[in-house]
């Protein structure tokens, strides 16, 4: 029998709930009266390196870690995460940690607001700013949405230690083949509905980007107006919305074993950002999003008026994974193709949520 | 002489349990204050100032009862016997 780890960041405070013997135990709210950006579960580790993003709106932010599941939450005295003074800038929070490549096990990836990448070569205790990208000359060009101005996606390339890929809001999708040394904006065919120009080099409000299970190349984008795919890892970018009820919304994850297979949360569109009928739904596509369909029963069928934010859906690393997602008004649900069912209710509003599998 | 530094309740897990810290006085600032407690207890102190050594937005400072927003922010003189006083701000929900 599996046992899965689940986290789930919240307005105010940490949820985290074991999988044992088929049911969920969620424990009580850690971090109280903090925003909880991003979680991670590192993998990486015998027992697995939990990370939280954590912000008070009084003291600041910060990153903890757990090697103990959770039982404990430690941080440096010094800030994980910390813009060096000749930048005038000060941290507003973490928006996102990405584990490096298993073949690099004690670098983690923090992405940031505002707009910025960070690297940690000590197993995500601390960071350093990646310069070449908090230098690009587009910098002056990229302006905050309303969630703020921040580097939401990192996707290290799953076979090539050079190439990575970060995706921002507003900015769009930069990429580097040379470790970070140098980054170039990859947002050909993605449109924007709120700039003079339908298709600009950059400028695009990403909200999020997933990496494809089978080949290392191949990409799929939630835009701000628009779901998209790479084949050749973000050089260019073809719609994938037809078959999918609304092209807006906020996350895209795809199964990390099955190829092909990525996931949507549709709303009707920029300017009416509600579940189309008040349903709340799953879109899944098996075949790269030549075709979507409704993933599930179980969810609620009518005056649904919430939304699920970028980092709130995820998967798990089994197979077939499991799908996980956190609504804005505080609903945890956990499910996929065999149904769905609500894990919490009445929680903070649910800002990020990750799970895996634990051996 | 010295300055008495009150470190509000949500904050002491940082001062090592302490609600009151001194340090030593002998002509500063709030700016050195701060530096002072940035060497002592950095994990306090990145909590009341961001990295660009300025006050966290929501946080208030008070020097014996006085807001230095009031008087000279971060430049403000503390003096010998002085207490320095941090006090979270009303906001969030």
């Amino acid at each position: 029998m599996t046992d899965t780890l689940l986290l789930a960041g919240t307005r105010k405070g940490l949820l985290l709930a074991r999988k044992r013997g088929g049911s969920w135990h969620v424990e009580p709210l850690a971090l109280p009266m903090t925003a909880v950006y991003a979680v991670a579960i590192d993998t990486r580790r015998r027992t697995p390196r939990l990370f939280a993003s954590a912000t008070s709106e009084h003291w600041g932010p910060t990153i903890l870690h757990s090697d103990d599941l959770g039982a404990t939450w430690s941080e440096p005295d010094h800030a994980p995460v910390a813009f060096p003074k000749d930048t005038d800038t000060a941290l507003a929070r973490t928006w996102q940690i990405q584990p490096g490549r298993p073949s690099e096990p004690e670098v983690v990836y923090a992405g940031v607001e505002p707009s910025g990448l960070f690297r940690s070569e000590d197993g995500g205790l601390t960071y350093e700013l990646v310069r070449p990208l908090w230098d690009h000359p587009h910098r002056a060009d990229w302006t905050p949405g309303a969630g703020g101005m921040a580097v939401h996606t990192i996707l290290p390339h799953p076979a090539d230690q050079a190439r990575m890929l970060v995706a921002m809001s507003t900015g769009g999708v930069y990429r580097t083949f040379d470790g970070g040394a140098s980054w170039s904006p990859a947002n050909t065919g993605i449109k924007t509905t709120f700039l003079p120009e339908l298709y600009p080099e950059y400028g695009q409000c990403v909200h999020k980007a997933a990496q494809d299970a089978g080949d290392g190349d191949r990409l799929y984008l939630q835009n701000h107006n628009g779901v998209y795919r790479s084949d050749d890892w973000g050089g260019t970018w073809t719609s994938i919305a037809d078959g999918l009820p609304a092209e807006f919304g906020f996350p895209v994850v795809a199964d990390p074993r099955r190829p092909g297979h990525a996931y949507v949360f549709p709303l009707v569109s920029d300017g009416f950002r509600f579940a189309p009928d008040y349903r709340c739904r799953v879109y899944g596509t098996a075949d790269a999003g030549k075709s979507w369909s409704e993933i599930g029963g179980g969810l609620p069928t009518s005056g649904f008026y919430t939304t699920v934010m970028r980092d709130a859906f995820t998967t798990d690393d089994a197979d077939p994974a499991g799908l996980y997602f956190g609504t804005r008004s505080g609903d945890l649900y956990a499910g996929g193709a065999e149904g769905w069912k609500q894990m919490a209710a009445n929680l903070p509003d649910v800002l990020s949520v990750r799970a895996a599998v634990l051996e | 002489m010295t300055i008495t530094v009150l470190v509000p309740g949500a904050l002491a897990e940082y001062s090592g349990g302490l609600r009151q810290v001194t340090i030593p006085g002998g002509g500063t600032t709030v700016a050195g204050v701060f530096d002072r407690l940035a060497a002592d207890l950095p994990a306090l102190e990145r909590r009341i100032r961001d990295e660009r050594t300025g006050i966290r937005r929501h946080v208030n400072i008070y020097i014996d009862g006085s807001d230095i927003r009031t008087l000279s922010g971060t430049e403000t003189s503390v003096p010998d016997g002085a207490t320095v006083h941090i006090i979270a701000a009303v906001s969030g929900g």
